[in-house]
C-alpha cells in the first residue's frame, strides 16, 4: 500500500547541510498501524511530510496505492492529498478566517462534495468539539485546536492517516480519546495510520513501531502481526 | 538605541517594499501640500506684481499737494519710501507712500496725516495692502485661499489613509512580536513609543525628498502655464510682463513639513493605541485581526454557486479579516471618488469655457455668398493658400412651418412670425453623413442637430429644443422681402418648394462639423453634399438664392493668410452681389484652447498625484496582506487546495475588493460631480452628463490594480514550499 525507496532529505548545503532523512526504505500494509518513535530533530516530522506529499524529497520514491505521488503535477498531488491523505501536523495549523466547522470540512468542501452530516457529527462528537463549532481557531485552547485538525483528517475518510505527535498537547484522558479515536477509524474503516510519538504507552498500541535515529532508520519490529 | 528601537529599525529594513511604498506615500503628500501652498504664494506675488502694474507699488497717495507739504508727508517717520509724480493743477504734485510696518489701521493713519496737512483728496492702495497680508482680504482672495484650503484638505485626507494604512499593517505584522515584547516584560508605553519611533524615522527621510519634489514639480507646472499665459495676456494691454515666478518660501517649507509630521503622527497613534491596548496573548495569537462577528457568517448562496467552495472561502476571508480589507476598499473608493469627480469637474469647466468663448477651434472665418460654381472657385482658392486647412459648409436659409408638438415646451426657439421658423440646410460630406445615417438622393434626408446654445441676461444656455422622431418630414419654404404701402415686409411663399426627412437625430454636433459654422437659424439641418448640391439644381428659383458658404481655416499665420487671401480672392469680392467676409478669431481661439489647457493642467495634475498616492498604498495593503497569509495559503494547499483552485480564490477576492470599491465610489462620485455642476449652473446652463469615460476608466483601473497586485503578490510569494511556511511560525 505504502513503500518508500531510497528516501533522503538534505537542507542546506555546505557546512549548513543537514541530512534530516537518509536512504530510508520501508513498506506498509493496508490497514497497518505503525508507531515511529525517535529523538527529537532525528527526522520523524521530515519522513511524515515526505509521505503526505508536502514537501519534497532530495531523492527516493514513495509509493502510494501504486502511485509514485512525486510524479504528480501540482493539482493532481492537491487532489490525490485530499481524497487519500490526512495530516496531523505537529504544530496544530488551522485556517484563522474559517471557524472548527468549517476547518474540519475543508478538504471535503475544497472537492465540491457536499458534507454527510451524519459522518460529520460522529467525528464531532468524538474529537469532543460539539460546542466550539461556531468559534473561529484563535478562541481554542491548544489541545482544542489539536482536535480540530485531527477532524479535518478524519473526515475525508482518507486510506492513510499520518498524525505527527497528535497528542502532544492534551491530558492522558484527551489523549487516551484521540488515539481510541484513530485507532477506532484504523480498525473501521480499514485505514492505514502512521502516528509519530514520543509516548510509550501509545508506541505499544501499535501493530508496528519504526525507531529513527539520525535520519535512518534504526530499529523496524513488528508488535502485533 | 534601545532594543525595541533596534528591533523597529531591523522590521523596517526587512520589510523594504512597504517601507519605501510608506515613504513614497509620505513623499507625494508632502509633495502636493508642498505645490498647493507654492500655487498659492505664486498666485499671491502675481497679484501683487499685477497691481503694481497697475495701480503702483504704494500703500497710501496724497493727490495735488504743494512741494512744501509734500515734502513734509515724506518726511513722516512712519514711511520708507515714496515717489512723486506731477498733479493735475500745476505747480502741485501728487505723492506715493510706503509705510516701514504698515499695520491695521494703515487707513486710519493715511487719514490722520491727511488732516494733519490739510490734504483733501488721499487714498489708500487697499488691494495691495491685502495682498501683502495687512487688511483683511476682499472676497476673489478669499476664494482664492478656500480653493487652495480645500485642495489642502483633500490631500491630506488622502494622505492619512494611505499613511495611516501603512502603518496599520505594519503594526498588524509586528503584533505577535510586541506579544512577546510585552510577555519579556516591555511596557506599552515602550511599544507606543516604538511605532511613533518609527514614523519618525519615515517622516525624516520622507520630507526632504517630498519638499526637493515638490518645488521641481511646482517649477515644471509654473513653467507650462506662464507659457499658455503669457499667450493670455498677450491679449491684454500689460503684454506678457506678467509671469508666476517660483518663489522658495520658508512658509511652503514649514507648512508642508508641519501637515506632513501631523499626518504621519495622526496615522501612527492608532495603531500605537492599538498596541498598547492588546494584551500579549491576545497579540501572540492575533485575536484582534479576527473577529466573528456574528455565529454564522452569511456568504451568499450566489457566491458558492457562481465560484464554487473557492468562492465561499475567499468571501469569508474578507469579511473576517474586516481591517485590512476596509483599508484597502477605502483607499479604492476615495480614489475612485476623487478621480470621477475631478475629471467631470473638467468637463463642466471646459464646458463653461466652450460656451463663454464659442469653443472656436479655428483662424479665420470666411463667409460667402453667391452661386454654387463661384462658392466652389472661391474653396478652391482657399485651399491653395499654403499652410491652411480649410473646413468649409454649405448652407442654404428656408423657412419651415413646424407640425404640433415639434417644439418643447420652454423652448427657446422663437417663430419669425405667425408659426413660421427659420431653417438652416447645412451640407456634410456624404461619408461623414452615411456614418450616422445612409445617404440617399430621393427623397431628401436630414440629420437634425437637437442642440442649441443662446444667452439671457448674465446666463449661457444649452438645450435640447425639439421633441423630433425619425421620419418626421418639413416643408422647406422660399422667403424674401417684398416693398408693400407700409414698406418692405418680410413674406413666406407658403407653397412648399420642398420637403425634408429627418432622417436621424443627434443631441451632440458630430465632430466633423463645426458647430461655429452654423448660421443664426436654432434649426439646422445636416444634409449630404451631394444630395445639397442635387436639391439646389433642382429648386433654383426657390433655394438657390438663399446659399451661402462659411469656411473654418486653420493656420499658423492669420495675418499672412488674410493678405494672401484678400490678394486671391479680389475678383469676387462684390461682384454682381456677391459678397466675401473674414474674420480674424485667432485670438479667441487661442484663449479659448489656452484656458481649457490650464484648466486640464491643474485638473489631471491634481488626478494624477492622488491617483499616484492611491495606488501605492493599494499596492502596499494588498501586497503584504497576501504575505501574511502565506501560513494560511500553505495550510490550503496541505489539506489538498490545486494551484488553479488558489487562483480562483485569489481571483474572486480581487473582484470582490474592486466591486465593493466601485459600488461606493462610483455612485458616490456621480453625485458630487452632479453638485459641482449644480454650482456651475448659476451661470452657464447645460444638460448633466452622466461622467462615463471616468466611471468606466476608474472601473477599468481598480480592477486591474487588483487583479495585477494579487498576481504579483502571489509570483512573490513563489512556489510556497508547505512544510517551510507552516513551520514559520513568523515571530
Ligand atoms: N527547513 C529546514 N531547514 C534546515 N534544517 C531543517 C529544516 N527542517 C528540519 N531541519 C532539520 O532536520 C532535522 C530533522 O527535523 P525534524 O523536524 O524532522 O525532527 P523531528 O524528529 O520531528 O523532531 P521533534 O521530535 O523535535 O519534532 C533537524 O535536525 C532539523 O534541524
Ligand atoms: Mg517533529
Amino acid at each position: 500500500m505504502l513503500t518508500v525507496k531510497n528516501l533522503s532529505k538534505i537542507y542546506g548545503s555546505g557546512d549548513a547541510e543537514v541530512r534530516a532523512l537518509d536512504d530510508v526504505s520501508f513498506a506498509v500494509e493496508k490497514g497497518e498501524f505503525v508507531a515511529i518513535i525517535g529523538p527529537s530533530g532525528s527526522g520523524k516530522s521530515t519522513l511524515l511530510h515526505m509521505l503526505g506529499g508536502v514537501d519534497k524529497p532530495t531523492s527516493g520514491k514513495v509509493h502510494i496505492d501504486g502511485t509514485d505521488i512525486y510524479s504528480l503535477d501540482e493539482t493532481k498531488l492537491a487532489i490525490f492529498r485530499r481524497r487519500n491523505i490526512g495530516l496531523i501536523y505537529q504544530f496544530y495549523n488551522l485556517i484563522p478566517t474559517l471557524n472548527v466547522e468549517e476547518n474540519i470540512t475543508l478538504p471535503q468542501l475544497l472537492d465540491g462534495r457536499s458534507v454527510d452530516r451524519q459522518h460529520l457529527d460522529q467525528i464531532i462528537a468524538t474529537v469532543g468539539l460539539s460546542d466550539r463549532l461556531t468559534h473561529l481557531p484563535n478562541k481554542l485552547s491548544g489541545g482544542q485546536q489539536q482536535r480540530v485538525s485531527i477532524g479535518r483528517a478524519l473526515i475525508t475518510n482518507p486510506a492513510i492517516i499520518l498524525a505527527d505527535e497528535p497528542t502532544g498537547n492534551l491530558d492522558s484522558k484527551s489523549s487516551r480519546d484521540v488515539i481510541d479515536l484513530l485507532k477506532l477509524s484504523n480498525k473501521k474503516y480499514g485505514q492505514t495510520l502512521i502516528v509519530i510519538t514520543h509516548d510509550e504507552r501509545i508506541a505499544l498500541q501499535a501493530d508496528r513501531v519504526i525507531a529513527i535515529e539520525d535520519g535512518q532508520i534504526t530499529r523496524d519490529e513488528v508488535i502485533r502481526p | 538605541m534601545n532594543i525595541i528601537n533596534r528591533l523597529t529599525l531591523r522590521h523596517l529594513l526587512l520589510n523594504r517594499g512597504r517601507t519605501a511604498m510608506t515613504i513614497i506615500g509620505i513623499v507625494l503628500s508632502v509633495a502636493m501640500v508642498c505645490c498647493v501652498a507654492g500655487f498659492l504664494i505664486s498666485a499671491r506675488d502675481l497679484a501683487i506684481q499685477n497691481i503694481k502694474d497697475m495701480k503702483g507699488d504704494w500703500h497710501v497717495a496724497y493727490i495735488d499737494v504743494s512741494q512744501d507739504t509734500a515734502d513734509k508727508i515724506a518726511g513722516e517717520g512712519v514711511f520708507c519710501s515714496f515717489y512723486t509724480k506731477d498733479g493735475d493743477t500745476d505747480g502741485y504734485l501728487n505723492i506715493y507712500l510706503r509705510l516701514e510696518h504698515p499695520k491695521r489701521d494703515v487707513i486710519d493713519l493715511g487719514r490722520g496725516i491727511a488732516e494733519e496737512y490739510g490734504v483733501e483728496t488721499w487714498g489708500g492702495n487697499t488691494e495691495l495692502l491685502a495682498l501683502e497680508g495687512v487688511i483683511p482680504y476682499d472676497n476673489i482672495m478669499l476664494t482664492f485661499i478656500l480653493i487652495a484650503a480645500i485642495c489642502t484638505a483633500i490631500i491630506v485626507a488622502g494622505s492619512v489613509i494611505v499613511i495611516a494604512n501603512a502603518f496599520y499593517i505594519s503594526a498588524s505584522e509586528r503584533v505577535r512580536q510586541f506579544g512577546l515584547l510585552k510577555s519579556a516584560g516591555a511596557t506599552s508605553r515602550q511599544l507606543g513609543r516604538s511605532i511613533l519611533f518609527e514614523a519618525l524615522v519615515l517622516t525624516a527621510v520622507a520630507i526632504p525628498i517630498g519638499v526637493g519634489l515638490g518645488f521641481l514639480i511646482q517649477a515644471g507646472v509654473l513653467w507650462v502655464t506662464n507659457n499658455l499665459l503669457s499667450e493670455i495676456f498677450a491679449l491684454n494691454v500689460h503684454n506678457g510682463t506678467l509671469a508666476f515666478r517660483l518663489i522658495f518660501s520658508p512658509f511652503i517649507v514649514y507648512v508642508s513639513v508641519a501637515i506632513a509630521v501631523l499626518t504621519v503622527l495622526a496615522s501612527a497613534w492608532l495603531p500605537a493605541r492599538r498596541a498598547a491596548k492588546t494584551s500579549p496573548i491576545d497579540a501572540i495569537r492575533q485575536t484582534k485581526d479576527i473577529q466573528i462577528r456574528s455565529k454564522k457568517l452569511k456568504t451568499s448562496r450566489l457566491t458558492q454557486l457562481l465560484f464554487g467552495f473557492e468562492g465561499t472561502l475567499a468571501a469569508k476571508s474578507l469579511k473576517r479579516s474586516r481591517g485590512k480589507y476596509r483599508a484597502t476598499v477605502v483607499s479604492l473608493t476615495v480614489s475612485i471618488i476623487l478621480f470621477i469627480t475631478m475629471s467631470s469637474f473638467i468637463w463642466v469647466l471646459n464646458k463653461g469655457v466652450e460656451m463663454e468663448y464659442g469653443g472656436y477651434d479655428f483662424d479665420v472665418y470666411v463667409a460667402a455668398t453667391g452661386g454654387q460654381a463661384m462658392i466652389d472657385e472661391i474653396e478652391e482658392t482657399l485651399a491653395s493658400i499654403p499652410d491652411a486647412k480649410v473646413q468649409s459648409m454649405r448652407r442654404t436659409l428656408l423657412s419651415t412651418v413646424l407640425p404640433d408638438g415639434f417644439m418643447k415646451k420652454g423652448s427657446p426657439v422663437k417663430a419669425i412670425e405667425n408659426g413660421v421658423y427659420a431653417l438652416t440646410l447645412c451640407s456634410m460630406p456624404d461619408e461623414e453623413y452615411a456614418k450616422i445615417f445612409p445617404v440617399m438622393q430621393e427623397p431628401l434626408t436630414g440629420i437634425l442637430d437637437n442642440t442649441v446654445r443662446y444667452s439671457s441676461g448674465n446666463k449661457k444656455l444649452e438645450a435640447v429644443p425639439f421633441n423630433c422622431e425619425a421620419g418626421t418630414q418639413l416643408p422647406l419654404l422660399d422667403w424674401g422681402y417684398v416693398d408693400g404701402p407700409s414698406g418692405v415686409t418680410f413674406t413666406v411663399n407658403s407653397d412648399e418648394a420642398a420637403r425634408i426627412t429627418i432622417g436621424a437625430v443627434v443631441y451632440e454636433t458630430p465632430k466633423s462639423i463645426n458647430a461655429a459654422l452654423f448660421g443664426d437659424s436654432m434649426i439646422n439641418i445636416l444634409v449630404p453634399e451631394s444630395a445639397y448640391r442635387a436639391m439646389l439644381l433642382e429648386h433654383e428659383t426657390a433655394m438657390a438664392k438663399h446659399a451661402d458658404a462659411a469656411f473654418a481655416v486653420a493656420t499658423p499665420d492669420p495675418d499672412a493668410f488674410g493678405e494672401t487671401a484678400q490678394e486671391l480672392l479680389a475678383p469676387y469680392f462684390n461682384e454682381n452681389g456677391s459678397g466675401i467676409v473674414m474674420q480674424d478669431v485667432s485670438q479667441m481661439t487661442r484663449f479659448n484652447r489656452n484656458i481649457t489647457l490650464l484648466v486640464m493642467l491643474f485638473g489631471y495634475g491634481f488626478i494624477a498625484m492622488l491617483s499616484l498616492i492611491a495606488v501605492t498604498s493599494v499596492i502596499a495593503t494588498i501586497s503584504t496582506g497576501m504575505a501574511l497569509r502565506r501560513q494560511e495559503f500553505a495550510m490550503l494547499y496541505s489539506v489538498g487546495m490545486t494551484p488553479g483552485g488558489m487562483n480562483k480564490m485569489l481571483n474572486l477576492e480581487s473582484l470582490l475588493y474592486g466591486l465593493k470599491s466601485l459600488m461606493i465610489g462610483v455612485p458616490a462620485g456621480v453625485a458630487l460631480s452632479y453638485l459641482l455642476y449644480k454650482s456651475m449652473n448659476y451661470t452657464f446652463v447645460f444638460a448633466y452628463k452622466l461622467p462615463a469615460g471616468a466611471m468606466a476608466i476608474s472601473a477599468a483601473a481598480v480592477m486591474l490594480l487588483t487583479f495585477g497586485t494579487m498576481r504579483y503578490g502571489k509570483r512573490k510569494l513563489g512556489k510556497i514550499s508547505i512544510v517551510e511556511a507552516i513551520r514559520d511560525e513568523a515571530v
